[in-house]
């Protein structure tokens, strides 16, 4: 009895042991992962896959012709019109984007207008304005109540126009909450309609509505919000009268504005990443199709399976038109890690959840050989990238269509980092960025100073601190952090780590530390010394800029935010940051990368978004880690873009080894010895355990 | 008897079988990922991770700082423990109720213990305030299990043995501590297991994955490898780690043996 009780653990052992022990289950292309020695891999164009059809963006897209707008609406034929506030005309453009006609409109900051029936109307000054293109004249069609508000959208269906107004609050409607966790933001909103018949005014029988969009010449849809399940669409007729609720139950998120494409029957969207198509059967599916940041609240439009939109593009608001059927795609959704959202590459039509983890996490995640999520976006200011790119924790990408020709077209230290030591394409690169510096030539004439003479931090130090502190006569910013992060990330990338040994022991670390430790209580203190541009006393753009001396950012700001200027200004050029001696290294570049799972259930699928992220990258040409480009009109890129061409990229340590030990030196008066040996004895043993 | 033993072992077979699945299965897979190059590349190499780590100046320091806790803290632990259950016995049954003060370490948050300890022990090279934290943390369950096996000896035993000449250490030496030896074994070996637990106060306490070199152990250097995503220095470290404990075990039992 003992014997077979024995034999039966026994065999219960072998199961379980040969169960777990079983390798991860064979996708649909077999396991085409590489071997250490390369040479048996399966190719991945050998694999028998339907690919989805490509997302072409450039035929997708199409940018209007770059005259300012502030909105914009559509009449029945795709013409669009668009307003420029400052200049206050409106501009007609045709359906190929080029602006055929310009008309003044006299009325002072119009917050919303539509086109129907062959008329434009317009709010402004809380009046609403008919206005005959063709005479160029406007007539007053109502007097609205009040001068506290805001008209959000205005859009027509059948004979009425109906008005999004905002801040008419109503205590009732202010509490109205389902799940505290939702982010429904009450604003005061009611939806108006205006009858153009008889020019009635009438206030729609809807709480808590949200937004608008047009679903057909004579229909809306409404999004609107209520305490029994939350967030709903219904339809509305040019009557006013409000359908059946259909709920969202949650799965839409947070939306900013809403558009309906009635051929596709699928809305479009846009939030805090961008734009995306969804279904309304199913919500949670989200499609993004645009990366970019819509300019203000309702300025997305669809029509005749087109969409409208207004977004910050290079610095500039820009009207794009978008064909929706081409930028749709029917593939499984992907999943994401991430350390960080700062950089995330454009969708191309693929749904992508991303979800940011800690490097804690993240590690867990590799080395449990999750096969969950599909790739990771990184950068190598994370120690973990190196670690990946070491040990071998990748997808190797050697293969990947457009990958070779995306290198090709990369500056050649890409390539370098893209390469594992093992020979391996470890990584899809998307983007090299660097601090800059940007400086006014004619003012630093002014000041006695020039750029190349500022080539060590030192002299620049030295120099900014004796720079005068009023405002009237120049303005400069050099953030603090990104000063001292950027000294101590030279200092690691090309000093501190010589065969595995660290040196901190040098005239070069004791002189920057003692300038950091000298300043950090001064900076701490508020006292104005790096920063005289946050305590600019002046909100007019162009005021700003020309008080300019030079100002430091990271070269990623022209591309994402559109919250500076610098480039519509020709007397800004960019120079890369100080060295720490007079001694010439490269400019330290910190690499954004994509890194596939070799584990991914949808392996095939992150392969071909990979290859539209490819092509994208290649075909935008607006790309500082690219050798061409097509920055022509903006000189001031070309000489960041010049800045990147001439850097390596730095792979980071453990911030915790040097900043403990720095902290307390600058912070709790540790002295500089025990500092210097405490980081070089942390740092050896990182290098060496 | 038969069918009782044979129902007996059926009823193990849950325990066992949860045994199997969360500890003896992971450590033979952990014991696999130590024999390869690592876990993405899954190249075989046989002893070469182990021999790496022999060799590796670190790893040595690391398993002699944990080693250093349990010859030098845990035996310290178990003193001290005998000496206050001793010291109870001497005490009157109200002032007793007191054992139940030693427990209170052990269920304080640990943020809060730290919090206090930082306070108190200036953080810096020296790995007593950890050594200190270890014996303050453990002290009160060895103290309630001695304590306890002091209240199980027979007095008339030790009259016996007086009536016979025994006095003094002679007493303690062939009566007390063969009688306590299992107590004593037990809570050395779960002193031995606190030792390893003592990380996440240590960590704590020294607020970074490298402390200094007194206070690195092999929980740090394991730890570290996690991160740098070394899973088979990581795994090796295990093996290593286990079979360290299985030594000290069976020494344990053997002299257990010997003084029954």
């Amino acid at each position: 009895m003992k014997k077979h009780f024995s034999l039966f653990i026994l065999l219960i052992f072998c199961m379980l042991f040969s169960a777990c022990g079983k390798e991860k289950e064979q996708g649909d292309g077999g396991d085409i992962r590489e071997n250490v020695d390369g040479d048996k891999r399966e190719n991945y164009e050998d694999i028998n896959i339907d690919k989805p059809v490509s997302i072409d963006l450039s035929k997708a897209l199409l940018y209007y012709e770059d005259n300012p707008a502030s909105l914009f609406c559509l009449d029945e034929d795709g013409t669009v019109y668009t307003y420029d506030r400052e200049g206050k005309r409106i501009y007609e453009y045709n359906t190929e984007g080029k602006c055929v006609k310009k008309y003044p409109v006299e009325e002072e900051s119009i917050q919303t207008m539509c086109y129907q029936e062959q008329r434009l109307y317009y709010i402004a000054d809380y009046k609403l304005y008919a206005m005959d293109l063709a005479a160029g004249t406007s007539e007053i069609l109502f007097l609205f109540d009040g001068d506290t508000c805001w008209f959000r959208q205005m859009l027509g269906a059948g004979d009425s126009l109906f008005i999004l107004r905002k801040q008419q609050y109503d205590e009732k409607l202010e509490d109205v909450r389902f799940d505290e966790d939702d982010e429904y933001v009450y604003e005061g909103e009611e939806l108006l309609r205006y009858s153009c018949t008889d020019g009635k005014m009438e206030k729609i029988n809807i709480s808590n509505i949200k937004q608008i969009a047009k679903k057909s010449s004579k229909e809306l849809l409404v999004y609107a919000y209520d305490g029994e399940k939350g967030f709903y669409f219904a339809d509305c007729d040019a009557e006013g009268k409000i359908g059946k609720k259909q709920y969202t139950q949650m799965q839409l998120g947070v939306v900013e504005d809403i558009a309906y494409d009635s051929l596709l029957e699928q809305l479009v969207c846009t939030n805090a990443e961008g734009v995306f198509f969804a279904r309304q059967k199913k919500l949670s599916d989200k499609s993004y199709v645009f990366t970019e940041q819509p300019v203000g609240a309702a300025t997305l439009l669809c029509q005749d399976g087109f969409t409208y939109g207004l977004f910050y593009l290079d610095g500039a608001k820009r009207l794009i038109r978008m064909e929706n059927s081409l930028l749709t795609n029917e593939v499984p959704a992907l999943k994401a890690y991430t350390l960080s959202n700062y950089y995330l590459p454009q969708y191309y039509g693929y749904t992508i959840d991303y979800e940011q983890v800690l490097a804690e996490e993240m590690a867990m995640i590799l080395l449990a050989a999750d096969s969950d999520y599909d790739f990771l976006v990184l950068d190598s200011a994370h120690d973990l990238a190196g670690n990946i790119r070491r040990t071998g924790a990748y997808y190797p990408l050697g293969d990947l269509a457009g990958m070779e020709e995306l290198l090709a077209d990369c500056h050649a230290y890409v390539r370098e980092t893209a390469t594992a030591p093992n020979g391996n394409l470890w990584m899809l690169p998307l983007e090299m960025e660097c601090p800059v510096l940007l400086y006014n030539e004619e003012r630093m004439k002014i000041n006695g100073a020039e750029m190349a003479q500022m080539n060590t931090y030192t002299k620049f130090i030295d120099w900014v601190v004796g720079l005068p502190k009023d405002d009237d006569a120049c303005l400069y910013s050099v953030p603090y952090y990104l000063m001292t992060n950027d000294i101590l990330y030279q200092y690691l990338g090309n000093y501190a780590i010589q065969d595995k040994k660290s040196d901190f022991h040098t005239d070069v670390f004791h002189t920057y530390m003692d300038i950091m430790r000298k300043y950090d209580a001064r900076v701490n203190a508020e006292e104005i010394i790096f920063d005289t541009a946050r305590y600019a006393d002046t909100t007019n753009q162009d005021e700003y800029y020309s008080k300019i001396l030079f100002s430091v950012h990271r070269s990623s700001i022209f591309r994402k935010e559109g919250f500076y200027h610098y480039d519509e200004y020709d007397y800004f050029h960019a120079a890369p940051m100080p060295m720490l001696e007079e001694k010439k290294y490269k400019n330290q570049a910190e690499a954004w990368m994509i890194v596939v799972n070799p584990n991914s259930k949808r392996l095939k699928w992150v392969l071909t978004y990979l290859e539209e992220v490819c092509k994208g990258i290649r075909a935008d040409k607006n790309s500082f880690m690219l050798q061409t480009n097509d920055f022509g009109d903006r000189p001031l890129w070309q000489e960041i873009h010049g800045i990147i061409a001439d850097a390596e990229v730095y792979f980071a340590y453990p911030e915790e080894i040097i900043t403990d030990e720095l902290y307390r030196y600058r912070m709790e008066g540790q002295s500089y010895e025990d500092t210097v040996n405490e980081m070089e004895r942390k740092m050896n043993m990182y290098l060496n355990e | 008897m038969r069918n009782y033993q044979r129902k007996c072992k059926y009823l193990l077979l849950p325990s066992l079988l949860g045994i199997l699945i969360f500890y003896a299965v992971p450590f033979v897979r952990v014991v696999y990922y130590s024999l390869i190059e690592n876990q993405f590349s899954k190249k075989w190499v046989g002893f070469e991770n182990y021999n790496t780590l022999f060799h590796n100046p670190y790893f040595r320091l690391a398993m002699k700082n944990s080693l250093l806790l349990i010859l030098v803290g845990v035996p310290v632990l178990v003193t001290g423990a005998m000496l206050v259950s001793v010291l109870f016995l001497k005490l009157n049954k109200r002032l007793k109720r007191l054992r139940l003060a030693f427990i209170l370490p052990m269920l304080l948050p640990t943020a809060g213990i730290i919090l206090a300890w930082r306070l108190v022990f200036a953080v810096g090279e020296s790995s007593v305030p950890v050594y200190a934290l270890f014996i303050w943390k453990n002290i009160g369950i060895a103290v309630i299990l001695c304590s306890a096996a002091f209240s199980l000896l027979d007095g008339e035993l030790y009259e016996a043995a007086k009536l016979d000449g025994a006095n003094g250490m002679k007493l303690h030496w062939y009566l007390t501590l063969p009688l306590l030896a299992p107590t004593l074994f037990f809570v050395t070996l779960l002193g031995i297991v606190y030792s390893f637990r003592i990380f996440r106060e240590s960590y704590l306490y020294y607020g970074s994955n490298y402390p200094p070199d007194a206070g690195y152990s092999l929980q740090y250097y394991m730890n570290n490898h996690f991160m740098k995503l070394n899973y088979q220095y990581l795994a090796s470290g295990a093996v290593i780690t286990t079979i360290l404990i299985c030594v000290i075990v069976a020494v344990g039992i053997r002299l257990q043996r010997r003084f029954e």
